[in-house]
């Protein structure tokens, strides 16, 4: 799945008109820092800047962490039949298993 | 056995079919249509079955083992996506992994764009290949030569045309010309003044020209480069020749595009012959340019 984390701050900051270099002086980040977050997903970003985004977006930490899809129990009979099953939404998931079932070739 | 033919190959034999069916009216190619019927021909026990379209959010495209009670394979994509190049370079490269991947696993394989993207992961190789294919079906290396020749320096108004001929995205055009361009170019992506990523031509990476994205703090966009100053753009296109230091060590002619669409920016460096103090014979010297390593391209090829 793609870059949950980085797609939010993107999305909010564009909502909110707030240019790269604005965010980052907001929040004492560097712009590089703010790009990357956005579009590289680095592992393990830092708490304290974090908070200071989601302070500046006007939303908290946990919405912006909050990835539903990606922390979930690996279904023993999705692993073996799909790769990367689980990184998917949910609703993609089923409608993708609904297909499958159905093999219907018409459009 | 013929499924150890290389993706390569595969797309070649494909296109001489096609050829000899449709001639120069070939384009761009029916993937739909080619996978069902060649696969139901030529593997009868085991064919392409369905071919399926749904709005799936996250998701790129699949090959599917049909369940009990079914025959064969089917491709599912997610047709709410709004390029259609993008959809045919999905299709394409489902295929692909039905003729050179579907003995290797036989559950299936999934492709989401990160996946195609992460090439030193578990599946960048699969994956590297089924891109190698679908560029190869849908963009035969001698017809596009004859569009835009190995020896130019074409704008992106000629490979939009390419891109236009073959039903594939601008991006995937410029990575296909680039590939077999016999000049020195670099094709960069750029989104809010940093690279997102580069691929340079094969002459271009030897000769140690290339932009590193992978492994290192992100890469600011030159100040004095047209795709850093949008403002300049005409129609969000334009074309500026540079000094040496501008983009690289050397002179260069950039052009540059801006997708409004894609919130991307598209440039191509074309550079000339290689420089005397960089010659192909010591290309592993440690300079500037080590800061850059080119990457294969990854969801790039969809772009």
């Amino acid at each position: 799945m793609a870059n949950v984390l980085g797609d939010k701050i993107r999305d909010l900051r564009k909502e909110k008109k707030l240019t790269l270099d604005k965010l980052a002086e907001l929040t004492g980040s560097s712009k590089s820092y703010i790009w990357e977050l956005e579009n590289k997903n680095p592992p393990r970003p830092s708490a304290e800047k974090l908070s200071k985004i989601a302070e500046q977006l006007g939303v908290t930490i946990e919405y912006l962490l909050d990835d539903k899809n990606e922390v979930k129990a690996e279904d023993a009979v999705d692993a073996e039949f799909y790769r990367k099953y689980r990184n998917l939404p949910d609703e993609t998931r089923e409608k993708i298993r609904k297909i499958t079932d159905m093999w219907d070739d018409g459009e | 056995m013929m499924e150890t033919k290389s993706p390569q190959r595969w797309a070649i034999d494909l296109t001489l079919i096609l050829k000899a069916r449709d001639g120069d009216d070939r384009f761009p190619v029916d993937v739909k249509a080619l996978a069902k019927d060649y696969s139901h021909q030529v593997f009868p026990a085991d064919p392409i079955t369905m071919v399926k379209g749904g709005d799936l959010a996250g998701f790129e495209g699949g090959l599917y083992k049909a369940p009990p009670g079914k025959k064969g394979w089917g491709v599912i994509y997610n047709s709410a996506i709004t390029s259609p190049g993008r959809i045919n370079f999905t299709l394409a490269h489902e295929f692909g992994h039905y003729l050179v991947h579907r003995h290797q696993f036989p559950d299936g394989l999934q492709c989401s764009a990160e996946d195609m993207a992460k090439w030193d992961s578990e599946y960048g190789q699969v994956e590297q290949q089924a891109n190698e294919f679908a560029a190869s079906l849908l963009m035969p290396r001698d017809d596009f030569a004859k569009q835009v020749s190995p020896n130019s320096q074409p704008s992106f108004d000629e490979l939009g045309a390419c891109a236009e001929r073959y039903g594939v995205s601008l991006s995937a055009a410029t990575l296909r010309w680039l590939q077999f361009s016999e000049r020195r170019a670099l094709f960069v992506v750029s989104t809010d003044g940093f690279v997102l990523w580069a691929r340079s031509s094969p002459k271009a990476l030897r000769t140690g020209a290339y932009i590193k994205t992978a492994n290192v703090p992100p890469v600011a966009l030159p100040s004095a480069s047209l795709a850093a100053q949008p403002h300049l753009l005409d129609s969000g296109k334009g074309r500026a020749e540079h000094d040496a230091f501008v983009w690289l060590k050397e002179p260069c002619v950039e052009e540059t595009l801006v997708s409004e669409r894609y919130d991307k920016t598209y440039t191509l460096l074309h550079l000339g012959t290689a420089p005397s103090w960089r010659s192909q014979d010591n290309d592993d010297e440690e300079d500037t340019y080590d800061r850059m390593v080119s990457r294969k391209p990854g969801s790039s090829w969809l772009g």
